[in-house]
């Protein structure tokens, strides 16, 4: 792990694209980790998240210089990472996921949440988190995704909307139902 | 340069990362996927993209989108020449039965087809954040009051008939294009009045063929002037109107040259 490195994401990947390629060991060293847990509670991956973060790293690698380094590198390389991960399940399940941009969530987020999805969970995150642990796999994809990137990898509505291609909006609806779905999954 | 920021697919060079996948992995860094990436890159397998393949593909995307988008504005642009050529446009101001002949022969392969450039639209500019950032409904309803505008506009101008009459010279698959008729043609007639009588006149049409039309009001009207009228030819050849739209100078100049007197 480099912990000497004090520059920032968006520092290092502008040096990876100037040529300097040693400096990318600096970000797979950050998030090899975070990708690899963000496989597992994704898809429920075993030892093929390895694999899997891999192709994300390569990826990454390959196609760094689209990076805009005045933006942030977290949402670009979960983007990635995201696009993989989607791929390996719908290879997986052989069917058509349900996560389209013409999803009604995605076309009028408002209108598709309910009174009482908008009602506060009454958990604390911590809380939140440790529910989650146990129930993620039993929480369709769609929902699964936003949950994760916000309770375990401490993302902001904006940079999961920015990962998953959505409006802001719809990672609210998503969450609010995810947590609904989550609420009905534990008995009180 | 790449507005979507979107990760791309490296092909050539996925090969030899799918070649490293297939390979044994090297003890004492197997278990670790960040280990394999580095010692790839150590070993050149893995090359960077030039960032002027990134600007490129921009490039591309954003000129296949403008494009999608002129293709939907001429389409639109047509649809709304082909109503007035067709005078079905007016044909709502005459109540129900004006709004029933409009719906019925409106061209609904055309504006499907506009629909499928539209959804094709959204799926490109999907991955850019004016587009994604917001409810898609209110980018796609952006877009379709822009295509209406741009149509309307574009519909009511020379453009088409200027292209009509170069296709009848130059290109004869276009030609066929601007001879699209809509549904019920049948039911809107075309013709110059030259006669009028107590509640009924006579129209001729571009081959001066006449027919006598009941229904419709004559008040206003006067010989010599070009109308539309709509409704039903009766089994006694009568014309039974439920309008009469004279043709002003700004419809007039889109109606087809010879289709009238």
């Amino acid at each position: 792990m480099d912990t000497r490195d004090e520059r920032r994401d968006e520092e290092v990947a502008a040096d990876v694209q100037k040529g300097n390629a040693d400096s990318f060991r600096v970000l797979v060293d950050r998030y090899e980790q975070k990708m690899v847990r963000y496989a597992r509670r994704f898809l429920f991956a075993g030892d093929e998240a390895k694999d899997l973060v891999q192709e994300v790293f390569i990826k990454a690698y390959v196609n760094i210089r689209s990076f805009d380094a005045d933006r942030r590198f977290s949402p670009w390389l979960y983007r990635i990472a995201h696009n993989e991960f989607v791929n390996a399940l719908k290879k997986k399940k052989k069917e058509r996921m349900n996560i389209s941009i013409f999803d009604l969530d995605v076309l009028f987020p408002s209108l598709t949440l309910t009174a009482r999805e908008t009602a506060d969970s009454g958990f604390t995150r911590h809380e939140m988190k440790k529910m989650l642990e146990g129930s993620l796999e039993k929480i369709p994809e769609k929902y699964r995704e936003p949950l994760v990137l916000y309770y375990f990898d401490d993302m902001d509505y904006k940079e999961i909307a920015d990962v998953l291609r959505v409006p802001v909006s719809t990672v609210g609806v998503r969450l609010q139902r995810g947590k609904t779905m989550l609420r009905k999954l534990i008995p009180q | 340069m790449n507005g979507s920021h979107e990760p791309h697919e490296p092909k050539e060079l996925m090969q030899s990362a799918q070649s490293a996948h297939q390979e044994p992995r090297a003890e004492g860094v197997s278990g670790d996927p960040g280990n394999r990436v580095l010692e790839a890159i150590k070993e050149r397998e893995l090359r960077m993209r030039p960032r002027q393949y990134f600007v490129l593909r921009a490039i591309l995307v954003a000129l296949g989108a403008s494009l999608l988008f002129l293709l939907l504005l001429y389409v639109a642009s047509f649809v709304i020449y082909a109503l007035h050529m067709d005078g079905l446009w007016f044909a709502p101001e005459y109540g129900i039965s004006g709004w029933l002949l409009f719906f019925s022969g409106l061209p609904w392969g055309l504006l499907l087809l506009s629909l499928a450039i539209l959804l094709l639209l959204a799926v490109i500019l999907r991955n850019y954040e004016f587009v994604y950032h917001q409810p898609l409904f209110y980018p796609l309803f952006a877009f379709v009051v822009l295509i209406a505008i741009g149509g309307f506009f574009l519909g009511t101008t020379a453009l088409h008939p200027d292209l009509s009459r170069f296709a009848a010279r130059n290109a004869p698959v276009l030609e066929n294009f601007y001879e699209y008729e809509t549904a019920f043609p049948s039911s809107v007639h075309r013709g110059v009045i030259v006669s009028l009588g107590n509640g009924t006149f006579i129209i001729a049409d571009g081959f001066g063929v006449t027919s006598s039309i009941v229904g419709g009001p004559v008040q206003g009207f006067q010989v010599g002037d070009v109308v539309l009228v709509f409704g039903m030819r009766r089994d006694d050849g009568v014309i039974k109107a439920f309008g009469v739209q004279q043709m002003g100078m700004a419809t007039s100049t889109i109606v087809p040259t010879g289709t009238m007197q």
